[in-house]
């Protein structure tokens, strides 16, 4: 990463032509690119479920119909019905109509004169009040209109519009073109009927398409100017503040191209990507250039500022790059297309977005690093570090009561969990202002409703249900059904029978065969193609068609499981029950969304963990650093539980994305620490530098994420405003979690990053020619050198002075370091030099006593520190490596008082005062 | 009478009156099939084997069914198909019946009855079964016959303790159809009419010499209505030799029994 960095710092140019390479062929894709909100693409994929639903629906046709409501006091009086009349036979000539079920097409099925007549209820026009009242009292008899083209107590009456191949996108015609299509026809009944208007699936994703267009030219500006009052306040350089806008800009002309290519449409998910592209784009980019003004303010120029930029932030922000392309992916596990569209999206348009910012950060710096709006960031000042000073005092003072705060707050969210309720139901989400769905409820308040669902009963046997028995299974679950209360309106083949064998029996009301002979003498009578959406050709499968309003997603489960245990446990052994339906796919739908968010959050902080642990070489590191990213989802799980915010398509993104993105501030954090520990011997000191140095970045891009989660606020569908709200909750408790609990996590820790495991690979010859580690396998120095922590001091650095209390012996890595006898006036007299795989620093250690001497790095130098802490914690835990290491040291403590003894003896003969002993 | 000797004897009377369907003009009403319509000609589409099927022009194509029925492809195709079969069937028989028995008769006793609105006493009750009989021992009566009305379900012998005049009167059809109870008593039937009890229904009114004697016959198609009815057409041949007498049964006649359980 860090040679990428680099090649496009000192190959600018090269940068920008790639970048205008890419955008060019982005841009050949994105005619390619459409809006397209399909009722399919919000349920689960390639299920068996969806395949049975399949199934039935090519042997029984669709559910869904859309609806000509019409309200009225005089519903059949002549001026309305010939007005109705016209409508109808308009509507039938539309293209995407398939036909038009009104009383001017419904057989009114009944005798005359002996012989059947099936001319529907208004095959001539009421000429009296009397006969239209009549009319409508023989209607309302019908199962297959009541409550569903005719409200039975209230003056409602609908026709129903079977649109041809339903839910697919024809070049034809669309979703949109079939609202105005039908809105046209209502308005031409408008004078008439004091309410009339048309509703369906169609005319809600139309609805749906709108408002994503809406807010995609509102919102997107909204984001975009919060995320650059969040940099102009908090970085306050020009270039700061453009380059985040200019790659997600980037990011997001090449994502609609991958898009384009790959035919994923603009839907309700995926609609928010460009907005969160902008968003969370933007927290490499401050990342890198937080890094690069460090730089700066350390008196570097431009190119020396790009390298220590991309020496220090390459690898990080790679890793965390890596969290979040995972957090946002993670969603793309979902068997719900929309879910795994908008997972397979994002994460690219994140990859895209990666890709810009280490393109154009570099080459736009290396440019125009030195343009400032005024110089100052407001976070960089004296204060800064003094502030974090007294800040890391107070959390460790307070360690105890903010631990047991944050359990509190952890306990009162567990609380909160189980309130949750689940509601997957994309009308609800359109919010209780909005048009469409008060129409909705005024066709839920007086008819069936639009939703549906299907008990599809089959016995595998031919002419099953030419049988009484059999349609008398049927009539048991209607009435269960019925019963219940929960449906207005359910209809099966038993109903078409009783109504024909109303009508041959001359009854005044439809009546179930009482044989199956009389069944056979009916059926002479009946077409399959009238009964086709109930029955089977052979009889073996029949469908009951529910019609319902729930919306509820929790409702309609126990709905549904309690019709199942019913079939269950009364229905013939002969016979097989099997509910599916729209609404059974977006109930399945939302437990794959439950299932989905649950196993996303699960992987995610799994990786995490595992991420983390392999970064510092322990598991047990991963696991602290997943409290900070862990205790978020809590919170915000919680906030659902209390705010009645229902887990739907759009909440179940927030938690995994949001931690995808939190743990890029505890890795920073983490990784930060790790350096700034390195580089003092001090945690306390470490963690001060540390919170001073991370603040301006984490709090930066958590606020710059707040904003924009907080855009999404404004979004007028539901879920995605309630995404926004849980994202920006999130970030803020994450923040808070990565300012409170990461440190006091991290504090004790030792931290050994996989880069220090791997410098020690480089350093196996060394390791294994020290005398202190002779005669022990390479893995055994390994577990006790990990117990240390290696520092790296620049040529002259004290390694330790005269005079500190000794706590730690050193093992040299690189370089060189000597150890001089201070003398008066300054002077030194050389008493060792040290060598890569000599140990040094030992003989004050265990003999306790402070330190005699000076020992300074000559070169650069890379040594291995080991506290008597960790050595005793190793003579517990591994007495065998302990044992030959002390006896290795015994050994070396010998050779070298040898030498010493030996070197005093030369000295005495020889006189030459300039060589002595170690120290 | 095993399925086959039956084809062929029904073959056989076919084949012998095939010249009638063209001879005479016996334009009666029929049921379409699907649909119910009263229709005097309909289109019906059978299975001639597992894989054929072909459409009958009923009843211009009533020879030709005939013959496919006589070569079995009559127990082709679903229950419902099979069921179709013998409706044509049916069919294509009355209309060869009113047929076979179009020459008029001298005299006509029964053309200008309306049988629409026929007094319940004008009718023979109970084929083969004496009134009295029947209301004293209905068990004694012998079985009805397959395919005629069976009017003894609406009978009781409750005795009537009070008159009730509204009840009584009108003992009659009204535009084909009866429903209600009949009642006898010393004096007479008495009837209470009931739209929710069962009854029947007059389908179509045709005329015949049936038996070729000198006095016209009335051939009734009425079909059972009421909760638990079978939709089943039954016939009726009824004839008198006086305007004051009441129709009787026309003893032995081989009119045709409909439907899959007629004995043929």
């Amino acid at each position: 990463m860090n040679r990428v960095l680099n090649y496009f710092s000192n190959h600018p140019w090269v940068g920008l032509g790639v970048i205008l390479l890419i955008s060019a062929i982005a841009g050949t894709q994105i005619g390619n690119l459409e809006i397209r909100i399909s009722a399919d693409e919000m349920l689960v994929q390639n299920n068996q479920e969806q395949a049975f639903y399949h199934e039935v629906r090519s042997m029984f046709g669709d559910e869904q119909i859309s609806l000509l409501y019409m309200e009225s006091d005089e519903l059949l009086a002549h001026d309305k019905l010939e007005a109705l009349q016209k409508t109808v036979a308009k509507l039938e000539k539309l293209p995407f109509v398939s036909r038009v079920e009104s009383l001017f097409s419904v057989p009114w099925v009944k005798t005359v004169d002996g012989y059947l007549d099936k001319k529907p209820y208004l095959d001539k026009l009421p000429e009296t009040p009397e006969q239209a009242q009549a009319i409508l009292a023989e209607a309302r008899k019908n199962p297959f209109l009541k409550n569903v083209l005719l409200s039975p107590d209230k003056n409602v009456m609908a026709a129903a519009i079977v649109l041809k191949k339903a839910d697919r996108p024809i070049t034809d015609w669309n979703d949109e073109t079939i609202t105005n299509a039908l809105d046209t026809a209502a308005a031409d009944l408008a004078p008439f009927y004091t309410t009339t208007f048309s509703m369906g699936f169609p005319q809600v994703r139309t609805e749906i398409a709108e408002r994503i267009r809406e807010e995609q030219t509102h919102l997107f500006p909204l984001a975009v100017a919060a995320l650059l009052i969040a940099l102009f306040l908090l970085l306050r350089q020009l270039i700061d503040i453009l380059l985040p806008i200019l790659t997600a800009g980037f990011s997001i002309l090449w994502t609609f191209g991958f898009m384009g290519a790959v035919d994923i449409p603009i839907n309700v998910v995926t609609s928010i990507i460009p907005i969160l592209l902008i968003i969370v784009g933007s927290t490499e980019d401050i990342h890198l250039l937080s890094e690069f003004r460090h730089g700066q303010k350390a008196g570097l120029d431009t190119r020396s500022s790009l390298k220590h930029m991309s020496g220090r932030m390459g690898s990080i922000v790679l890793l965390t790059f890596i969290t979040t392309y995972l957090g946002f992916l993670s969603v793309g596990l979902s068997r719900i297309e929309v879910l795994w569209q908008f997972g397979v999206v994002a994460s690219t348009g994140l990859a895209l977005n990666f890709l810009a910012t280490i393109i154009l950060i570099p080459s736009v710096l290396s440019l125009a690093g030195k343009w400032q709006l005024d110089g100052k960031s407001r976070m960089y000042s004296g204060r800064g570090r003094l502030l974090a000073k007294r800040y890391w005092e107070w959390l460790w003072r307070y360690r105890r009561a903010i631990i047991g705060f944050f359990l509190g707050w952890t306990l009162v969210a567990i609380i909160g969990i189980p309130r949750i309720h689940i509601n997957h139901n994309a009308i609800d989400s359109l919010g209780k202002d909005s048009e469409v769905r008060q129409k909705i409820e005024l066709i839920n308040e007086n008819l069936a409703g639009l939703e549906s669902l299907s008990v599809i009963v089959d016995s595998g046997i031919e002419d099953t249900f030419l049988k009484v028995r059999y349609l008398e299974e049927l009539e048991e679950i209607q009435q269960y059904i019925r019963g219940k209360g929960w449906s207005e309106s359910s209809a099966s083949f038993a109903d078409y029978l009783s109504l024909l064998n109303g009508a041959f029996q001359e009854l005044q009301e439809p009546v179930m065969p009482e044989s199956d002979d009389i069944v056979t003498e009916l059926m002479i009578f009946l077409n399959h193609k009238d009964v086709k959406a109930y029955i089977s050709e052979d009889f073996s499968r029949t469908r009951i068609l529910v019609r319902h309003s729930i919306e509820s997603s929790e409702r309609l489960q126990l709905v549904i499981s309690d019709l199942q245990q019913f079939i269950d446990q009364n229905l013939d052994p002969g016979l097989r029950a099997r509910i599916t339906g729209d609404s059974v796919l977006t109930l399945s739908a939302t437990n794959a969304m439950i299932g989905g968010q649950l196993q996303s959050i699960a992987i995610l902080l799994v990786i995490i963990v595992l991420i983390i642990g392999l970064l510092f070489t322990e598991l047990k590191v991963g696991l602290l650093a997943a409290l900070p990213n862990f205790f978020p989802v809590i919170a915000m799980f919680g906030f659902m539980g209390y705010m009645e915010i229902p887990l739907n398509i759009g909440t179940t993104m927030a938690a995994a994305i949001a931690i995808g993105i939190a743990v890029d501030d505890t890795l920073h954090f983490m990784l930060r620490y790790n350096r700034e520990l390195k580089a003092r011997k001090s945690h306390n000191s470490a963690m001060e530098h540390t919170l001073y140095g991370e603040a301006l970045p984490v709090v930066s891009t958590s606020v710059a994420l707040i904003a924009g989660f907080l855009v999404f606020t404004q979004a007028s569908f539901e879920p995605i405003a309630q995404f926004g709200a849980l994202g920006a909750l999130v970030i803020a408790t994450a923040l808070i979690a990565d300012f409170v609990i990461t440190p006091l996590a991290v504090s004790s820790l030792r931290l050994v990053t996989i880069w220090d495991v791997l410098s020690l690979r480089l350093r196996k010859k060394v390791l294994e020619k020290s005398p202190m580690f002779r005669n022990l396998r390479p893995w055994q120095i390994r577990q006790f050198i990990l117990s240390g922590r290696m520092v790296e001091y620049s040529k002259g650095d004290l390694v330790f002075r005269h005079g500190e209390a000794s706590t730690e012996l050193f093992v040299l890595l690189t370089g060189e370091v000597s150890v001089f006898l201070p003398g008066q006036e300054g002077r030194r007299t050389l008493l060792e030099q040290f060598h890569p795989g000599d140990v040094f620093g030992d003989v004050a250690l265990f003999a306790n006593i402070p330190r005699k001497a000076d020992a300074i790095a000559i070169e650069n130098s890379t040594v291995l520190i080991l506290s008597r802490e960790g050595i005793e914690r190793t003579m517990r835990h591994r007495p065998l490596i302990s044992a030959q290491i002390f006896s290795n040291l015994t050994a070396d403590l010998s050779r070298r008082m040898i030498k010493l003894i030996s070197k005093q003896q030369l000295k005495a003969e020889s006189g030459n005062n300039d060589k002595g002993g170690k120290s | 009478m095993s399925k086959t000797t039956c084809c062929f004897l029904l073959g056989t009377v076919l084949t012998v009156h095939a010249t009638a369907f063209a001879s005479h003009d016996a334009k009666p009403y029929f049921s379409a099939p699907y649909t119910g319509k009263k229709v005097r000609q309909y289109d019906i589409t059978l299975p001639l084997s597992r894989h054929q099927k072909t459409t009958f022009s009923i009843p211009q194509d009533c020879r030709k069914l005939n013959s496919r029925l006589l070569e079995g492809s009559g127990r082709w195709g679903t229950r419902i198909e099979r069921r179709l079969w013998i409706k044509a069937d049916d069919d294509c028989r009355y209309l060869n019946f009113l047929q076979q028995y179009a020459e008029h008769a001298e005299q006509d006793f029964v053309s200008n009855y309306d049988f629409y609105n026929a007094k319940i006493s004008d009718l023979p009750l109970r084929p083969g079964c004496d009134l009295d009989l029947l209301l004293r021992n209905p068990t004694a009566c012998p079985p009805s016959m397959p395919g005629m009305p069976n009017f003894s379900m609406f009978m009781s012998n409750m005795p009537m303790h009070q008159r009730q005049p509204k009840e009584l009167e009108d003992c009659r059809f009204n535009n084909g159809v009866f429903r209600g109870y009949i009642y006898h008593t010393g004096t007479g039937l008495r009837c209470r009419k009931d739209q929710k009890a069962p009854g029947y229904r007059i389908l179509s009114v045709d005329f015949a010499n049936v038996n070729g004697d000198k006095c016209q016959d009335a051939v009734l198609r009425m079909m059972p209505i009421g909760r638990g009815e079978r939709p089943s057409l039954l016939i009726l041949p009824l004839t008198r030799c006086s305007e004051t007498e009441k129709f009787s049964l026309l003893p032995g006649s081989d009119y045709p029994r409909f439907g899959p359980t007629a004995n043929r």
